[in-house]
């Protein structure tokens, strides 16, 4: 390569204007010439940016070997929560049953004590000896009151009887 | 998307995301995590990918965000003052394959001392192997704004190397 070239080169690389290829093209007449005083700087700026990354080895397949470990991760993780939800549905559907057999049985014995109230009883014995009891609370009370009529009775045949013996013994005035 | 999909997706991008963060952070282990961290991040949010046209140009531009981060965090450790700088070129030029890696790091320091911008270009173009479109594009900028930040950072570097010769 012309010493021209090289100088117009180098001048687009300042000026940013370079291609990858011509900074190549720099950077191996740089390192095959060993060029003179002139390039010192320049040979050094070259070299110095011109540093070939190495990428370390199996880095792809490290990070291959992550995302799997990621994924067995994520779908471990899954199957936890849904689990835990399966869980959760059950014991929601459980206490559902749990309260609706609840309220049913609530229900039903109020029910049958209601009805224990209302039904006749199922032994005839004891019936007969509830009905007898209520039937002498009600002659009782009968009784009572068949008495007291008798007395008011009593008093009425008394008072015209009184009325009558007045009536009797005083004057008739025509 | 599953794993095999994620895989034949973004496993291609394995090297140019090393190349960039190690570009940016000129340390491999730190470069290697940076992979990891972009693949991680790419996983978690696989689903809502589907709506990235350019995937290359994402890419880049994550694992150039997530390289900056780590390179600010320890800038402090890498950045030295200019005449520190200086004193390491005093024995001048250096031709072993030895010095000329010793002469790298030193170049690398140089680097350090440019404006954010003109560093982060000058990293990905030359130790990333960006093109300028793939700058330009992963930096919002215009392929010629790109052009510009790389003769500025060349030069300053070159006047900075000559600048020591001279000493």
């Amino acid at each position: 390569m012309k010493t021209e070239d090289i100088d117009i080169l180098i001048a687009r690389f300042y000026q940013g204007e370079t291609e990858e290829n011509e900074e190549k093209l720099l950077v191996e007449y740089f390192t095959v010439d060993n060029t003179s005083a002139d390039y010192k700087t320049d040979s050094t700026v070259l070299h110095s940016l011109s540093e070939e990354t190495e990428v370390p080895q199996g880095l792809e397949n490290k990070i291959s070997s992550l995302i799997d470990s990621w994924e067995e991760g994520e779908k471990s993780k899954t199957e936890k929560i849904a689990k835990l939800e399966f869980r959760k549905r059950i014991l929601s559907i459980a206490a559902s049953l749990l309260l609706i057999v609840s309220i049913g049985i609530w229900y039903q014995y109020n029910s049958s004590v209601n009805s224990e109230m209302v039904n006749t009883f199922e032994d005839p014995q004891e019936s007969h000896e509830v009905v007898v009891e209520a039937l002498r609370l009600f002659s009782n009370n009968f009784s009572k009151g068949t008495q007291t009529i008798e007395k008011a009775d009593n008093r009425v045949d008394n008072t015209f009887k009184i009325v009558e013996q007045v009536l009797s013994e005083s004057p008739v005035q025509e | 998307m599953d794993g095999n999909e994620f895989k034949s997706r973004f496993l291609p991008f394995t090297k140019l995301i090393y190349k960039v963060s190690f570009a940016i952070t000129r340390d491999k282990e730190d470069a290697e995590d940076i992979v990891q961290e972009v693949f991680e991040k790419l996983w978690k949010s696989r689903d809502s990918l589907s709506s990235v046209l350019n995937d290359e140009g994402y890419i880049i531009t994550v694992a150039r965000n997530l390289a900056l981060d780590r390179y600010r965090s320890k800038t402090k450790r890498i950045i030295l003052p200019f005449a520190e700088v200086s004193e390491i070129y005093e024995d001048g030029f250096i031709d072993s394959k030895i010095e000329q890696k010793e002469k790298l790091i030193n170049v690398e320091k140089l680097i350090c001392t440019l404006p954010q911008s003109q560093q982060t270009v000058i990293r990905l173009r030359h130790f990333g192997d960006l093109s300028i479109f793939q700058i330009a594009e992963t930096m919002e900028l215009t392929q010629e704004n790109v052009r510009q930040l790389l003769s500025r950072g060349r030069r300053t570097i070159k006047e900075k190397i000559e600048k020591i010769y001279e000493n």
